[in-house]
């Protein structure tokens, strides 16, 4: 069963998300900000994370860059899962090693997709 | 005798008893062509004559700006005297033309009546002295004038003799009777002189006594003689005072016809030309000149000319002969040449005039020949430098007949004829214009008046009518004047509607907002009422979020009014805004019974209407709002009519709306920037405050990643200052690392340094000693060379001492020989002295024995008495003499014994001198042996020095390798010792920049 880590500031979000996972039948970790991401990955190493964007303290995009940056995370794809909806901003989050972008509000059946296709 | 004739005059000259002249053939009539006029008479000029040039067509530019009067005139004017000029013109050209034939004609003509008169004047000339020749007087003093010649057999005797027995009366037989009659025939056919020979050239009888008797070389004579005929030149006759043309005629025997004798006469050459002048009067008309011309001499025979009026004069006979020929020795070529032509009947016309306009330039150029095959002429007529001939050549004489006239002179007759076309054009145009302008008038006067009208009308006062006069089509002019008027009028009332709606369109298109609007929209919107007749006119204006409200409005009084009404109408569907926008009108006859939404019913009973037609305004694609026209006091069945107004009223009002809708719409689009930018600062500002730690250098700070586009610059931040944060890190980690190397590396490369340095002392010591001992050897070196050079001086000398030594052995053992050889010959001395004493002692005996003799001889002597006596003289010489022999001897013998003793001592000398020589040549060779004792051990010494120079040469030289070497060797330690301190300092100085680097990356703050 794949490991999805989901990282979200808002415990709604968070249950809605982990809730999609669940039911697309992935087994499902959860963090509340960017350095609590960092340490689950590394204890875990996730199959695919999904995080939020905008979060104090260290936003998604730091997190990525940190994943990416470390040997042992590096590998791991990360999806975006956030309201930031410009082009410049998806520009700018491929850039920083997300693979998959979601605009909230997201429906199961789009996040399931996006994780799959990572997957792949 | 014959009765002579006078000369024939007249045009048709009948010669006596000649041959008659040939009329004109008629060819020479066919010139004419029927065109000229005979009469001479100039073509009256037609009335219509007009030069070409009295007036020029209008150009079209003027027509623009010209009054009716000139305009008929510039096009009335040429289409009159457009014919007329042209006529005109044609008449001209053709009387030009005719004019031009008939003076050539004249021409001609001329040509021909003079070469007919000149004809049978010469003609009449031969007659005359043929009808003279058969005279049977003449004939009779010719025929004994031959028998006096066959008698006295004058043809045998020689010239001059003839002469001189005839030279009394220059006659053969003189008879005055023949005499006399020859001067009745001279005087009555005014000749000058008529003289008679007979067959041989002698002279019968003359009317005036000649200068020679014989004439049979006179070229006349003989030219009579050959051809029957002969003219000569003409020349003054003194006895007659007169010019005379003589010419000689073949008389024939009555009986036999043979040549009988020559009559030779002089023609008066006045009578020819005054023939000449009045046959010729009245036919040359004017400006003519006729010449009778021997054109191979250029002597002119008669001349005639005529001025401007046809006055017909003959040049005087004295001026004639010394007259040039006329057109000068081009034109005689040409008659020459004609002459020719016609002793070649061969040549045709054509031909003739193809040769002479070739060869002499010639223009317009006809020839026709004439006259009969036997006795023909030529015809010809040329141009040639401006003038126009006319030659005939005059048969049986040498002479051409040439008339001729200025080419210009032609033309110029023609002149009055241009004149008075002149006239007559002026008189027609003045005619011509008069009437026009009569015309002009009569049709311009109503025209003016109706101009006049017109411009009243044109300055604006449009009150005026144009009064009906003159033609009808001016009546008519008038009257559609009127109208026109009326329609302006018309016209001009709908402009100002049309502006006042143009400009309250105009004021709604300028205004800023809605209440800018107001005034202006309702004035536009009561129009509209009134066109449709209805009660009220609204514009109903959406806003953004399709609520609405009345924005301007027209109401007829009493009616409640809807503007400021604020109307939320829920019963306009999204779908109906839709239909809107595409333009959907809403008609509506009665809105009680229209099943309305029961809050729009309301609406309608408080404004009291009772039927609606709407149409929507859209501007731009966007429902602006919309145009409502309401009927009050009952309900209106809509027509299409209405609904169209409506329609383009709304569409109108659109455009006129649309810069105003435009202008709110940029208001509320800087508005909605403004909110941006004010966000965008606020974001900014937030963005700031997180990252300014950032700047005194804490690299931990972190924007924060937000909603809107600075959240991607936060992002974008933090990017670079994560980046940052890990750069500094690994700066601090590695400077320190460094710098603890460093420490522990110092120590060694200081003590490097040092041992470097004292090895480079130590190598500099041992290079100083290397150079000591190099500079030692090559002092040895120096001395063994001082020592070799000395011991080979000592050499060389002692090589001298020898060659010296054995020089003075040499030269002792030459003195020894030359002792030797002078003692043998000392002893040979000695003998010889021996030898001469021994003579000497021989001698001696025999002065002795002579002695003896000598006295026995004197003693015999002295007994033989006196003849002895002599004898006893001699005798006692010779003892004399033997006696003085003897103490010679004894002298002799003395002399040689001291020789002998002297050369015994000098043997006894030479031979010590010997025993010396041998010793010294003794002692010479044992110092000789020991020089070459000294040479051997000199020669030895120069070798060692030799050997001992070499071997410190090559010491001396490898002591300098050394040295190189150990030069070397220090400069490396140099090096080596100060890279070394280098290599220290460098250490140093990275230990301090690492050290700077550490406190700087301390300033940041990592963790």
């Amino acid at each position: 069963m794949s490991k999805v880590l989901v990282v979200d500031d808002l415990q709604s979000e968070l249950q809605l998300i982990s809730g999609f996972l669940s039911k697309g039948g992935y087994q499902v970790a959860t963090a509340i900000n960017g350095s609590d991401a960092l340490e689950k990955a590394k204890a875990h190493t996730p199959d695919v994370i999904v995080t939020d964007l905008v979060m104090p303290d260290m936003s998604g995009l730091e997190l990525c860059r940190k994943l990416k940056k470390t040997p042992a995370t590096a590998s791991i794809p990360v999806i975006a899962c956030t309201t930031k909806d410009s082009q410049v901003d998806q520009a700018w989050a491929k850039k920083q090693g997300i693979v998959a972008y979601l605009v909230k509000p997201c429906n199961q059946e789009q996040l399931l997709e996006a994780v799959k296709s990572v997957m792949n | 005798m014959t009765t002579t004739q006078p000369f024939p005059y007249s045009e048709n000259p009948q010669p006596g008893n000649g041959k008659p002249v040939p009329p004109p053939p008629p060819s020479f009539m066919s010139w004419i062509k029927g065109k000229s006029q005979p009469s001479g008479q100039t073509p009256r000029p037609t009335p219509e004559s007009e030069p070409e040039d009295i007036s020029t067509p209008p150009k079209e530019e003027a027509v623009k700006s010209q009054t009716l009067r000139s305009r008929l005139l510039l096009v009335l004017l040429p289409t009159t005297l457009l014919p007329l000029v042209t006529i005109s013109a044609v008449n001209y050209w053709i009387s030009q033309n005719q004019l031009q034939e008939e003076q050539e004609f004249i021409l001609e003509k001329t040509a021909f009546n003079a070469e007919e008169l000149s004809a049978s004047f010469v003609e009449e000339l031969r007659t005359d002295a043929k009808s003279l020749a058969v005279n049977p007087l003449l004939q009779q003093a010719l025929q004994s004038a031959d028998q006096e010649v066959a008698q006295k057999n004058l043809t045998q005797i020689p010239i001059e003799r003839l002469e001189e027995y005839y030279g009394g009366s220059k006659l053969l037989q003189p008879s005055t009777a023949v005499n006399v009659y020859l001067q009745n025939i001279a005087e009555t056919e005014n000749l000058a002189e008529i003289f008679v020979t007979n067959r041989d050239g002698f002279n019968v009888a003359y009317s005036n006594r000649t200068s020679d008797f014989v004439q049979n070389d006179e070229a006349w004579w003989q030219g009579a003689k050959a051809d029957g005929f002969y003219v000569e030149p003409p020349e003054y006759d003194d006895s007659a005072d007169a010019y005379v043309l003589p010419l000689s005629t073949a008389i024939q025997d009555a009986n036999t016809a043979d040549f009988a004798g020559v009559i030779k006469s002089g023609a008066s050459l006045e009578g020819l030309n005054t023939a000449l002048l009045d046959f010729l009067d009245g036919t040359m008309k004017d400006l003519k000149q006729v010449q009778i011309v021997d054109p191979f001499t250029s002597q002119i025979i008669a001349s005639v000319s005529s001025d401007a009026d046809g006055q017909v004069t003959a040049t005087p006979v004295s001026e004639v002969v010394s007259q040039a020929v006329t057109g000068g020795d081009a034109v005689a070529a040409v008659a020459v040449d004609l002459k020719e032509a016609v002793l070649d009947p061969t040549q045709t016309p054509d031909q003739l005039v193809q040769t002479l306009e070739q060869a002499h330039n010639l223009k317009k150029t006809r020839i026709e020949r004439l006259g009969t095959e036997q006795n023909g002429f030529i015809m010809a007529q040329f141009a040639l430098d401006g003038r126009t001939y006319a030659i005939a050549t005059i048969r049986d004489t040498d002479w051409v007949a040439i008339s001729s006239i200025e080419t210009a002179d032609i033309r110029s007759v023609n002149y009055f004829i241009l004149f008075e076309f002149l006239i007559i054009g002026a008189l027609m145009s003045a005619i011509a214009v008069a009437i026009v302008l009569y015309l002009s008038r009569q049709i311009s006067n109503p025209i003016n008046q109706l101009s006049a009208a017109a411009n009243q009308m044109a300055s604006g006062d449009l009150n005026v009518t144009a009064e009906a006069t003159g033609t009808v089509e001016t009546r008519q002019l008038a009257g559609t004047f009127n109208n026109l008027v009326q329609q302006v009028k018309a016209l001009l009332k709908r402009q100002q509607d049309e502006t006042e709606r143009v400009q309250l369109l105009a004021a709604i298109a300028q205004s800023k907002d809605d209440d800018d609007m107001q005034v202006p929209l309702n004035k536009h919107l009561d129009e509209i009422r009134l066109k449709l007749s209805a009660d009220r006119v609204v514009v109903y204006r959406f806003k953004p979020d399709m609520s609405g409200y009345i924005t301007g409005e027209a109401v007829v009084q009493g009616f409640p009014t809807a503007l400021g009404d604020t109307i939320s109408d829920p019963c306009i569907p999204p779908a109906l805004i839709d239909a809107y926008k595409a333009g959907r009108v809403v008609p509506t006859d009665d809105v009680m019974r229209a099943g309305f939404h029961p809050d729009h019913q309301q609406l309608m009973v408080r404004l009291q209407i009772k039927s609606n037609l709407v149409v929507p305004i859209v501007i731009a694609g966007k429902l602006f709002g919309l145009l409502v026209a309401h009927h009050c006091a009952q309900p209106h069945a809509w027509q299409t009519e209405e609904i169209n107004l409506l329609q383009a009223e709304a569409e109108q009002l659109g455009v006129s709306i649309s810069s105003l809708a435009a202008i709110e719409a940029q208001t509320l689009a800087a508005e909605e920037q403004q909110q941006r930018r004010q966000d965008l600062e606020m974001q900014l500002l937030g963005m700031m405050e997180r990252i300014e730690g950032a700047v005194e250098g804490d690299l931990t700070a972190r924007a924060q990643l937000m909603e809107g586009e600075i959240g991607i610059v936060a992002d974008l931040f933090n990017a670079v200052i994560e980046n940052l944060q890990e750069i500094a890190v690994q700066v601090r980690d590695s400077s320190g690392q460094v710098n603890q190397s460093l420490n522990k590396n110092e120590i060694a490369i200081r003590r490097l340094a040092e041992k470097a340095i004292s090895e480079a002392k130590e190598i500099q010591k041992a290079l100083g000693s290397v150079q000591s001992m190099s500079q030692a050897i090559e002092t040895i070196a120096q001395n063994a060379d001082e020592a070799s050079t000395i011991a080979n001086s000592a050499y060389a000398a002692v090589q001298e001492g020898n060659q010296a030594m054995d020089q003075t052995v040499n030269s002792i053992l030459g003195l020894r020989t030359t002792i030797g050889d002078t003692t043998k010959k000392m002893k040979r001395l000695g003998e010889s002295a021996q030898k001469i004493s021994q003579v000497v002692a021989l001698i001696d005996e025999l002065a002795l024995k002579t002695n003896l003799l000598s006295i026995n001889a004197s003693v015999e002597a002295a007994r033989a008495g006196e003849l002895g006596e002599g004898f006893t003289a001699v005798a006692e010489q010779v003892g004399t003499l033997a006696e003085q022999s003897a103490s010679a001897t004894k002298e002799i013998a003395k002399i040689v014994a001291s020789i002998q003793s002297e050369t015994q001592e000098l043997v006894e000398a030479m031979e010590t001198g010997t025993t010396q020589v041998v010793d010294s040549t003794h002692q010479v060779e044992n110092t000789k042996l020991q020089l070459t004792e000294v040479l051997h051990r000199s020669q030895e010494i120069d070798q060692l020095m030799r050997a001992i120079s070499e071997s410190t040469i090559a010491q001396a030289e490898s002591a300098q390798s050394v040295t190189t070497v150990m030069q070397a060797v220090t400069q490396a330690s140099k090096q080596r010792s100060l890279a070394s301190r280098e290599v220290a300092q460098a250490m140093q100085a990275t230990a301090q920049v690492s050290q700077k680097l550490q406190a700087s990356v301390e300033q940041f703050k990592v963790d």
